[in-house]
């Protein structure tokens, strides 16, 4: 029966169904039907008529199974457990004088034929030559009445490893203690020539008297050529653990026991920090074998950072800061060591991982030695040779981040570029430049980005660029880019702009079509430009761009939209009132773009939206500012609802709302505006952060308004604290602030005169 | 943490059809356990439906933390898939036993026999057939047949886990259960 047939049959039948049978017989004898059809019909509608239902539409049923009461010489006592392949059972051998528990696997019935048949065949043999105390040993094997092979097992009364040194709360040389017991026992498997091939966590039990168990060798390989046979030569993914995987085991490559030292190197790192290097990737199969085989985990000191991090932290007994510079160091080069991607580059057996982890413990130097730099770039430019360029991966990188400390007259957020999760951005830049340059930008506190200290290590990034990529211009020109960008999120602007305009420079002079990068490079110089007040010069290279992103791609194309954005923030900054209409065109076709690409909720839409009742504010025409106020209430409540109340675009969008209400003297609506935003651009982005100024600034302005001057120089005390900070010594803000905190001051004391000097005031002490 | 379960479901997802394969003995394992789980603490001669199987094994996922609480519907889908795939396959063994002849009965032992009554051994084999013929015609009418069979859900249920209207599924059910009734039954 082919679709357009059945259709046809469908249809007909859901008419006629409907029909009395006077009027299906009529409907049945037109002519336009073929007999065939007809006849199909007709039965049918009879079977449906004579409700005689298939045996499958009556509940299915059937009588349980009992469960076995015993098996060969053991009685069964209770489940354990069932997996893939079978059943564990808690047994008992009772023989006269001799009571032993044991752990009784069976191959589930039905299953017994093949493959499940072999592998346990397998790990019988596998286990037959283990006898290691930290093993848990192989009883008594058998084939139970009904021709079903069982084993016995030893019986280990324990928890998985991870989950038990966390309710112990052990320190983290307790773990490496217990983790180096694990090394040994696998350590002795791989003597006596097997591979364990799935070790995890609920494989690795830790008894009530502190001794871990390796369990389950139900995947083993065995080593010896000949019984090559009888393992299987090639993995298959469906014997492993996806969470727990090697990059060999994912291509499909040969498992060898440097697969065991990777899988150390993944149980060590969650021993160590709680949880796996690739969690963020664990949603997808796909995205979880991508990171695997091509992703270099994050350090183990970075994967502790974050606040969520407190439980792990608490459970070893330590704070996250504290636990990040306890990893940082050795412990990140023993686990990066293991997990390298390369089985040939990682430890060379369990035994030197091992003997690394005791030389930490006893505070002598270890023998792993961190990548290379030259060796990260080489990887870094050869896994992106293909597809995307190197090149056009950074870009993908840099567009997006923008944290400019910039305050503006009106003191709105503006958002800059696709200012995409602009925290995560500057996370993952810097893991980006900490993986390819080896040292940690944000080591002494990684909650606060100290300006020195990330200045510094950009000056030492710069020259290694310089020096190692410098055969590279394109990777060098791509890299300098993005240095451009950081120095200038500090706010260090001049340096910011020297490598900008190389970068930019150098791509212009590259051979080929280098259109998309251009327009990169000149959006990036253009920031900084329009940073340092030079806004003629910026909009010429915004436009440049523009062009470039115009020519180079069918609209509706998300960079054409981002250079619109640009382009338009910097023509509401020039404010010129004779190109109040152009701006308005390129705001509106911007957003009316972002809307087509995204819809309207989208995090990009909401920006220009977001944007677009800035330019509002500005224009400041009859009824702009009541447009602004709802653009701007919907903006807020979809950042809201999309990103939750902490994100650093929704305190952006809470302060422009406080701005505008402020201006309208609706001061009592403003300032707790203002005090949300400033406490999601916190909690986002640090206390320390420019953004925090911004809003402080606002609070300070709209706390004068309602004469609270205690609160406002308070305000403008923090503001200028933290500006202090991040603007050099000579900026027009720090003085303007400065004057503005003695002008205060003077009005406070005036009225603090007054108050004294008015005798009838009922104001009393 | 995410769970086996969920991985390949959302890789099936994605397109890759060979998570299928890797899928069904994931749900066979779990189904079966859990078919065993109820069973063992019911009075003998105690009924056990698909429905009931199937929502006790979703739920026994969900708990285990091996599935995420949106793929339900992506489950549903599959667990009818190796539903229909674990009766079918026991059907034919029975079979091709008693075609055998003298071959011992086998004991009580497959999740299929627990949950369906072997006279219908024949019937399940054409069906399959009769199924496969349909799904050429339209895959869609093929989900809805086997959510209703092999997962047990009401006509509301297999709308929703399919993103259908009732008015569809109704309609595609109608048409279906009688081409199936009249193709298999007896007459």
């Amino acid at each position: 029966m082919n679709p357009e047939q059945w259709a046809r049959l469908s249809d007909l039948f859901g008419e006629l169904v409907e029909l009395s049978e006077d009027e299906r017989r009529s409907r049945l004898a037109d002519p336009g039907l073929e007999p065939e059809t007809v006849r199909a019909l007709e039965r049918m509608l009879a079977a449906h008529a004579a409700e005689r239902p298939l045996a499958i539409e009556e509940r299915l049923a059937a009588e349980p199974e009992p469960a076995p009461e015993r098996i060969g010489p053991y009685r069964l006592l209770r489940l354990l457990g069932e997996g893939g392949m079978g059943e564990v059972w808690l047994a008992e051998r009772d023989e006269p004088g001799f009571r032993r528990q044991v752990a009784l696997k069976r191959i589930r019935r039905g299953l017994e034929s093949g493959e499940l048949r072999r592998r346990f065949g397998i790990e019988r043999e596998a286990l037959s030559r283990l006898s290691h105390r930290g093993i848990a040993q192989l009883l008594d094997g058998g084939i139970d009445a009904g021709g079903i092979p069982f084993l016995a097992l030893e019986y280990v009364d324990g928890r998985p490893l991870v989950d038990a040194a966390d309710a112990l709360r052990l320190g983290l040389d307790e773990r490496l203690g217990l983790f180096a017991e694990v090394c040994a026992a696998v350590h002795y498997a791989h003597v006596h020539l097997v591979v364990h091939r799935d070790l995890k966590p609920t494989n690795i039990l830790l008894t009530a008297e502190r001794e871990v168990r390796l369990l389950d060798f139900g995947i083993a390989k065995l080593l010896d050529p000949d019984l090559q046979e009888l393992g299987a030569t090639r993995t298959s993914l469906r014997l492993a653990t996806p969470e727990y995987a090697s990059p060999e085991q994912l291509a499909g490559e040969p498992v060898t026991t440097a697969t065991d030292v990777y899988a150390l190197g993944l149980l060590l790192h969650e021993l160590l920090t709680g949880h796996r290097p690739f969690r963020e990737h664990e949603g997808s199969l796909t995205a979880l074998e991508r990171a695997v085989r091509v992703l270099e985990p994050r350090r183990s000191s970075e994967a502790v950072a974050g606040d969520r991090d407190a439980v792990a932290a608490a459970a070893r007994r330590t704070s996250p800061p504290a636990l990040a510079r306890a990893l940082r160091g050795d412990l990140d080069t023993i686990v990066a060591t293991a997990l390298r991607k390369e089985p040939e580059r990682r430890y060379a057996s369990v035994e030197r991982l091992a003997e690394d982890v005791a030389l930490f413990r006893a505070g002598r130097p270890i023998r792993a030695r961190p990548e290379s730099l030259a060796y990260r770039a080489r990887k870094f430019a050869g896994r992106h040779r293909f597809g995307v360029a190197a090149a056009g991966l950074i870009a993908l990188l840099l567009t997006g981040f923008s944290i400019f400390a910039w305050r503006q007259a009106a003191v709105l957020a503006v958002e800059r570029d696709a200012a995409r999760a602009e925290r995560d951005k500057a996370r993952e830049l810097s893991e980006f430049l900490t993986d390819l340059f080896g040292a940690d930008p944000y080591a002494d506190d990684p909650g606060l980005r100290d300006s020195t200290t990330l200045g510094e290590f950009l000056e030492r990034s710069e020259a290694s660029v310089r020096r190692e990529l410098g055969g590279r211009p394109e990777l060098e020109a791509a890299l300098l880019a993005r240095l451009a960008r950081l120095h200038g999120n500090l706010g260090r602007l001049d340096r910011a702009r020297l490598l900008a305009e190389e970068a930019l420079a150098a791509r212009r002079a590259l051979p080929g079509d280098r259109r998309a990068d251009v327009a990169e490079s000149a959006n990036t110089l253009a920031t900084v430009l329009q940073e340092q007040g030079d806004l003629a010069a910026a909009e010429a290279l915004f436009r440049e761009a523009l062009a470039l992103r115009e020519a180079l791609y069918d609209e509706p194309h998300a960079d054409i939209a981002e250079s619109l954005n640009n382009l338009a923030i910097v023509l509401v900054e020039r404010n010129e009132p004779a190109r109040l209409a152009e701006t308005e065109a390129i705001e509106r076709r911007g957003l009316a773009m972002r809307r087509a690409l995204y819809g309207d909720d989208h995090f990009d839409t909401l920006q220009s939206r977001n944007n677009f009742a800035v330019f509002l504010m500005k224009r400041a025409g009859p009824g702009d500012l009541a447009e602004a106020e709802g653009l701007l209430r919907e903006v807020l409540a979809g950042r809201k609802r999309r990103l939750g109340d902490d994100h650093p675009t929704v305190a952006n969008t809470e302060n422009n709302l406080a701005n505008l209400l402020d201006d309208l003297g609706r001061e009592a609506e403003a300032i707790p505006l203002f005090h949300e935003a400033i406490r999601a651009w916190s909690a986002s982005l640090g206390a320390g952060h420019p953004r925090v100024a911004t809003g402080l600034y606002g609070l300070y302005a709209a706390l004068l308004d309602t004469g609270d001057l205690a609160g406002a120089e308070q305000a403008l005390r923090a503001s200028l604290a933290i500006d202090e900070r991040h603007l050099p010594p000579g900026h027009p803000y720090l003085a303007t602030d400065r004057q503005k905190l003695e002008e205060l001051r003077l009005a406070a004391s005036r009225r603090k005169t007054e108050t004294l000097a008015a005798p009838n005031s009922s104001e009393t002490k | 943490m995410s769970g086996a379960v969920t991985l390949w479901l959302r890789r099936l997802g994605e397109g890759d059809e060979a998570a299928l394969d890797q899928l069904v003995p994931l749900l066979y394992d779990e189904l079966r356990g859990v078919a065993r789980r109820l069973l063992r603490g019911e009075r003998p001669g105690h009924t056990l439906s698909t429905t009931a199987l199937v929502n006790e094994t979703y739920l026994r996922l969900l708990e285990a933390r091996r599935l995420a609480p949106g793929d339900r519907a992506a489950f549903l889908g599959v667990a009818a898939v190796t539903m229909r795939r674990l009766l079918v396959d026991a059907a034919r063994r029975r079979l091709a036993d008693k075609r055998g002849g003298g071959a011992p009965v086998a004991p009580l032992d497959d999740l299929a026999e627990l949950v369906a009554a072997p006279e219908a051994d024949a019937e399940l084999v054409a069906l399959d057939a009769a199924l496969d013929t349909l799904a050429a015609a339209s895959p869609r009418v093929r989900q809805v047949v086997e959510l209703r069979f092999f997962a047990g859900l009401t006509l509301e249920e297999t709308a929703a886990t399919l993103g259908l209207s009732i008015k569809t599924v109704q309609r595609d059910w109608l048409a279906a259960r009688a081409w199936l009734r009249a193709e298999i039954g007896p007459g």
